[in-house]
C-alpha cells in the first residue's frame, strides 16, 4: 500500500447517499480525498491539503465513460472519481461556501431514486437461481446443516433487499410529498 | 381547455423543462442551455447537469427535442414542431396565471 494513502472502513446503506457525501466532504476538509474503494466498505484516500469539495453521488448503471451523461457533467466542471456498483462518485470544489448540485429539482432526484430501485430489484432473481442452483449442484439427500445454512443466507439475502427497498420507497415517498408544493 | 391532449399531457412544465425549452429554440447543446439559463435568469434559476441529462433524454423520447447537429463530441439539440406548440401553450398559461395572480394582488393592496 502506498504510502500517502489511508484506508477506511464504513458502512452506508444504500438510501443513505447524502450522509456518504457529507462524510466524504469532512474527510477532505481533514485533506483525506477518497481516490479508490476496495470490497467490504474500505475507502481509500489520498493525504494532501484540506480542500472544500462537495461530492455527489448519482445511481447510474449504464453510461460508459465516453457517454452523453460523462461529458455532460464533467464540463459542467464535476471530476468522476469512482464507481460502486452503479453508484457514480462525482466531486467539485465548493466556491464561496455555496455547494454546486447535480440535481436541482425534485423531479431529477426522485428519478435517481427510481433508477437505484430498478438497480436493487434487478439482482433479486439472480439471488433465487443461485439457491435453487446449489441445490441442484448437490443432488440427493443434503445434509440438514447445508439445508440450514442455504435457507439461512436466503433468508437473510431476502430481509436485507427487502430493508433496501422500503427505505429507498420511502425516500421516493418524501420527495413526492414535497413536490406537491 | 382539453383543445390537444397531446401537448396539455405535458402541462404545467417543471421551471428547468421550461428553460430549457426556451434556450433549445435555437440550436444549442447541454452544457450552453446550463449557462444561458443562469445568465437569463442572473443566477435565480441554476440547473444541475444530472437534471439537465434526465431532461434531455426525457424530452427526446417525448420528441420535444430532437438532435440537430453534433460539432466533435458536443450533441446540439433544438425544439420539434412538437416542443414548440409545448413551450407555445405553457407560456399562454403561464400569461394567464400572472394575470390572475396581478387581479388578486391589486385587491390584497387594496385592502392592506
Amino acid at each position: 500500500m502506498n504510502e500517502n494513502r489511508v484506508i477506511q472502513f464504513k458502512w452506508f446503506w444504500s438510501w443513505q447517499d447524502d450522509k456518504q457525501e457529507a462524510w466524504l466532504e469532512a474527510m477532505s476538509q481533514k485533506g483525506l480525498h477518497l481516490c479508490d474503494f476496495k470490497a467490504f466498505g474500505r475507502y481509500v484516500f489520498d493525504i494532501g491539503t484540506p480542500r472544500n469539495y462537495t461530492y455527489r453521488l448519482d445511481f447510474d448503471q449504464t453510461s460508459g465513460e465516453d457517454s452523453d451523461y460523462f461529458q455532460l457533467i464533467q464540463e459542467a466542471g464535476w471530476e468522476r472519481i469512482i464507481q460502486i456498483s452503479g453508484w457514480q462518485y462525482w466531486r467539485k470544489e465548493t466556491h464561496e461556501g455555496k455547494a454546486p448540485e447535480l440535481f436541482t429539482d425534485t423531479g431529477s432526484k426522485i428519478q435517481k431514486y427510481q433508477r437505484l430501485l430498478t438497480g436493487l430489484l434487478v439482482p433479486s432473481p439472480v439471488v433465487f437461481v443461485v439457491v435453487l442452483g446449489m441445490f441442484k449442484r448437490f443432488p440427493g439427500r443434503h445434509p440438514q446443516w447445508f439445508v440450514v445454512l442455504v435457507i439461512s443466507i436466503f433468508v437473510a439475502a431476502i430481509l436485507f433487499s427487502a430493508v433496501n427497498l422500503v427505505m429507498v420507497t420511502q425516500r421516493i415517498n418524501e420527495l413526492k410529498r414535497m413536490k406537491t408544493f | 381547455m382539453s383543445k390537444n391532449n397531446n401537448i396539455e399531457k405535458y402541462l404545467p412544465l417543471s421551471e428547468s423543462t421550461y428553460y430549457i425549452l426556451l434556450m433549445l429554440v435555437e440550436p444549442l447543446h447541454g452544457y450552453g442551455v446550463m449557462q444561458e439559463v443562469a445568465t437569463m435568469t442572473d443566477g435565480e434559476v441554476v440547473i444541475g447537469p444530472g437534471t439537465l441529462y434526465g431532461a434531455f433524454t426525457t424530452l427526446q423520447k417525448e420528441n420535444l427535442i430532437g438532435l440537430e447537429r453534433m460539432e466533435g463530441r458536443r450533441k446540439f439539440y433544438t425544439l420539434t414542431n412538437k416542443g414548440r406548440a409545448v413551450l407555445r401553450c405553457q407560456i399562454e398559461r403561464l400569461e394567464k396565471m400572472n394575470y390572475n395572480g396581478q387581479q388578486v394582488l391589486a385587491r390584497l393592496d387594496d385592502s392592506a
